[in-house]
Parts: structure tokens; sequence; C-alpha cells
């Protein structure tokens, strides 16, 4: 039967939870102690609700001791974002360590070299200064989405700036250090303790490569990657991750300014790209799908398009290391 | 091969960073400032509404050269 506009309800993507909550626990324990002969999981920790419901999976899955959660905030993480890391491991039982990574970021030229790239379409952007960088909002008419700097300076004042190309992946280049330098050292206490890394992408971000290769895309196993956001806030319910944590609209954490992620990549709200994900994924119709999100036709057409080159640009990010076909035999 | 009409997004030649280096690249070869507001598909989503919207930048830019010259 064709698909009608009441196919499309938030109702598609709710789950049995209690099911679902076993399903992943079983395959964690057939990946990490089977395939990858691990003994327990490294998850980072960020106070948000992916690395939170992460967390409640493998305590769920190895038992609360053979978890740990690492902590690692540096100089321009959300004021609240080590608190509310600490509520989910203690929330979820798992014992922690806490990595300030500032001073590596530091060395490494992670903040010198994204000031350096901002001062080069906003000379007035100093020290004491923050900025964030955004994406408009797809549902805001027909002009093309284009990456600007928002920097407030010491006394509040905003200015915005258009990069250019060169400043762009400058800045994205040197924040990618933060990611970096987490997955360096989730890898260092999985080394340590023969455990397994747990990267805790959620669907929306694997499919669209919100994530930074050899970063936060880097994990040996990702349990929550075929989850939905909205599918993700329904299991963190379920398995008892703390209000706070789940009423914290999502954020990247990789700017000073506050940013979420809405503003950076997504461009539209997360429930409804979610559902225009999850439409296209089932071929529902342009019409249908705008029927089922109160978005208007036209926006719809220009999310799945957008989804479209959004999933093109990830496949450098998902692809492996690529190989040279090995030689033929030499003919004597 | 690419047609003059054919939308060099939906084609998938540029992204958003694309955008970006093509701006970058009008308004370096060109000496034009491309503001904010001419930043639609209308004027840079094809080779033919890029020439269009190059040339006119750059007649008004030589015609208003011109007056002040006279």
């Amino acid at each position: 039967m064709a698909p009608t506009a009441t196919d499309l309800t938030p109702e598609a993507l709710r789950l049995d939870p209690a099911r679902a909550v076993d399903e992943i626990a079983e395959s964690l324990r057939e990946s990490v102690y089977k395939q990858l002969r691990r003994r327990g999981a490294v998850i980072g920790l960020s106070g948000g609700v992916d690395s939170s419901l992460v967390a409640f999976l493998c305590s769920r899955a190895f038992g609360p001791e053979r978890v740990l959660g690492v902590l690692m905030p540096e100089g321009e993480s959300a004021p609240d974002t080590l608190d509310l890391s600490r509520v989910s491991a203690e929330s979820a039982g798992v014992e922690t360590v806490l990595e300030d990574i500032t001073p590596i970021l530091a060395a490494a030229g992670c903040y010198e070299r994204r000031d350096a790239a901002i001062r080069t379409v906003l000379p007035e952007y100093g020290e004491g200064w923050k900025a964030k960088i955004v994406l408009p909002s797809l549902l805001g008419g027909d002009r093309y989405s284009l990456f600007s700097v928002v920097a407030e300076s010491p006394d509040g004042e905003r200015r915005e700036a258009r990069l250019t190309a060169t400043a762009y992946r400058e800045v994205v280049a040197a924040t990618n250090f933060k990611q970096r330098v987490r997955k360096m050292l989730e890898y260092h206490h999985a080394d340590r303790l023969d455990y397994a890394v747990v990267g805790t992408p959620n669907r929306l971000e694997y499919d669209q490569g919100f994530f930074v290769k050899n970063g936060d895309g880097s994990a040996d196993v990702k349990p929550i990657a075929h989850l939905y956001k909205t599918q993700v806030y329904q299991l963190a319910e379920h398995v008892g991750v703390p209000a706070e944590i789940r009423e914290r609209p999502p954020t990247t954490d990789t700017y000073a300014l506050e940013q979420s992620q809405e503003e950076f990549y997504f461009s539209v709200p997360f429930d409804k790209l979610d559902l225009c994900l999850y439409a296209q994924n089932e071929g529902l119709s342009v019409e249908t799908t705008a029927a089922g999100t109160g978005l208007e036709p036209g926006i719809v057409e220009r999310v799945f398009a957008d989804i479209d080159r959004k999933r093109r640009a990830a496949e450098y990010l998902h692809a492996p290391p690529l190989l040279v076909a090995p030689p033929e035999p030499a003919t004597p | 091969m690419l047609a003059p009409d054919d939308s060099l997004i939906e084609v998938g030649v540029i992204d958003s960073t694309g955008v970006l280096e093509l701006i970058g690249f009008i308004e370096e070869r060109y000496e034009i400032e491309v503001r904010d507001e001419e930043v639609l598909p209308e004027n840079l989503d094809s080779i033919a509404s890029i020439t269009r919207f190059v040339g006119g930048k750059v007649g008004a830019a030589a015609s208003s050269n011109g007056a002040h010259g006279d």
C-alpha cells in the first residue's frame, strides 16, 4: 500500500526499550569479549545524553567494574560539562579518570592556530574573546548556508563574519585536535586495561558524518550508531540517565561560545531531522514527510538533498585506509 | 560533462566549503566584493549564473570607476 501522511509520526521511531537495551548489551558482549577479545570498555564521557546512555549500556553489558569513563574537559568546555560527566558516571556506577586536556592542546597549538585563522576574517578577535562557527538554518529561505564565525568580545559585544574557505578549514583543522586528543587518551586507557574503546555516535551523527576522522569517529565498537537521536532519548530515559543530562540541549562542546549541534551542522531541529532521515531511509515521499513533520514541502526537499550531500561528504570520513592492489607475480 | 545550467550543488561539484571557495576565487580574480545577500543559488549555482552575476558586477564596477574618472 502506498504510504500516506499517517505513515509518518514520531511513533514510527518508538522502540520497545527493554528489548532494545538487552539486544545492545548482548551485542556488546559478543563484540568485545568474543570478537575483540578485550575485558571491558573505555568511554569518553562528555556529560551528554549519548555518552551517558553508552555508559549505562556498557555497565549493563560488562558490569560497572569493567567500565572506565574518561572525563576530558579543556579550558573552553562548557562550565557544566565536568559536573554532568560525573553525574552520568555516578548514575551508571562506573569508575572515572580525569584528564584535563588543556596543556596537550596548548602544546599542539590548537588555540593559537585557530585564533590566527579567525583573525584573518575578524582582525579584532584576540585575548579574552570567545568564538564559535555557525551555519545558518536551512529553514531560513533561499540563501546558501555559509559558515560564519560569531565572536564575543570581553565586553560582551558580538561580531559576525563570513569565513573564507581557507580560514574555515584552518579553524576546523585546529579544533579537531580536541577530538583527536580525547581519542588518544581513551586508547591509552584501553591499552593499559586491555579494554575496548566504545564510541558514542548516534545514527544521525554516524550517517551524516558529524564526527572527526580518527577523533570521535574512531572506536572499536559503536553500540548506538543504529539509533536515531529520539531513540537515544527514549532509551536514556528507560535506563535512568538523569533528567539534567537528558534535558541539556545537544552541544558540540568544541568552541568557547556555547554552540548547539544544530547551529554548527544540522541546520534543522533534531526531532524533525530524525523524521526526515527516517522518511528518506524508508523511501517516503516529500509530501508524506512534510505532513508528518510539519515542514513545508520545499524545505523537506532541501533537507533530503542536504542529507544526500552530507552522506556523500561522509564517505571520506568512513573510508578505511585505501591499499594498492597486490602486484601480479613476476613472469620469468 | 557539465552543462552551463547544471546546478553545481546538485551535481555535487561544490558543497558548503566549495561555495566559500568559489566566492573567494571570484573576489580575488575579478577584484569585486560578493556581499552576503548576493550569495544566492541564482547568482552562483551554475556556470551560466556565475557568468551573468560576475559579468554584471564587473560591468557595474567598471562604469562606476568610469564615472569617477570623468
